[in-house]
């Protein structure tokens, strides 16, 4: 799935480790969150939404090649 | 925080965590193995040889609230390595029980540890060094 979090995160001036502390997970998580190795569970996409003050849907953005 | 600094303050919660347990653990193992070749048997000798249990059940304990305290993806990372560890202990350990039947050996079941563990520990190092 892609995310718009560096760009979020850079437009904040936060490093890695910043967001991290924010979020209250590991740098590892952030960073594999950014690369999109990893898709986060709801509630950590939702505090990541609160923490942005912005919807879910624009942070998070749909694979457009994925099949349904 | 810088890459040095981070790796600072790991080693300083994994000494907090595990170091001092380890130490115990080391010295518990090397009497133990004293006493099992050098002591007649007698209670002393009985408590030497096991009390490496106690450490080694202290440090799985911690391994334990480590993982509890986690975030997800380091759960989901846990998790990968210890099946990574698990399946290559199973095919060392199956592929050494013939190999022993051509002569190799015979070694105690004490060294599944050598081989497992060094498998987790390399997947951990390898997460905690990720990098963009």
């Amino acid at each position: 799935m892609k995310n718009i979090l560096p760009e979020l995160r850079a437009k904040h001036g936060w490093t890695q480790v910043e967001l991290a502390t924010r979020l209250k997970v590991s740098r590892q998580t952030v960073i594999a969150i950014e690369t999109q190795r990893y898709d986060p569970s709801l509630p950590l996409a939702f505090d990541i939404a609160d923490l942005f003050k912005l919807p879910l849907e624009s942070i998070f953005l749909r694979d457009s090649e994925r099949k349904r | 925080m810088n890459a040095v600094a981070e790796r600072k303050q790991l080693f300083a919660l994994w000494l907090r965590q595990f170091g001092g347990w380890a130490a115990v653990y080391l010295i518990a193992y090397f009497a133990a193995m004293w006493s099992a070749s050098n002591l007649a048997p007698q209670p002393l000798r009985t408590v030497l040889i096991v009390s490496p249990v106690a450490p080694g059940a202290a440090m799985i304990w911690n391994a334990v609230r480590s993982y509890r305290a986690s975030d997800e993806f380091i759960r989901l990372k846990i998790l990968e390595a210890v099946a990574v560890t698990a399946v290559f202990t199973a095919f060392w350990t199956l592929a050494y029980a013939f190999l022993e039947l051509l002569g190799l050996p015979h070694l105690s079941v004490g060294f599944v540890h050598t081989f497992g563990w060094p498998v987790f520990i390399w997947k951990m190092v390898r997460l905690m060094r990720m990098q963009v």
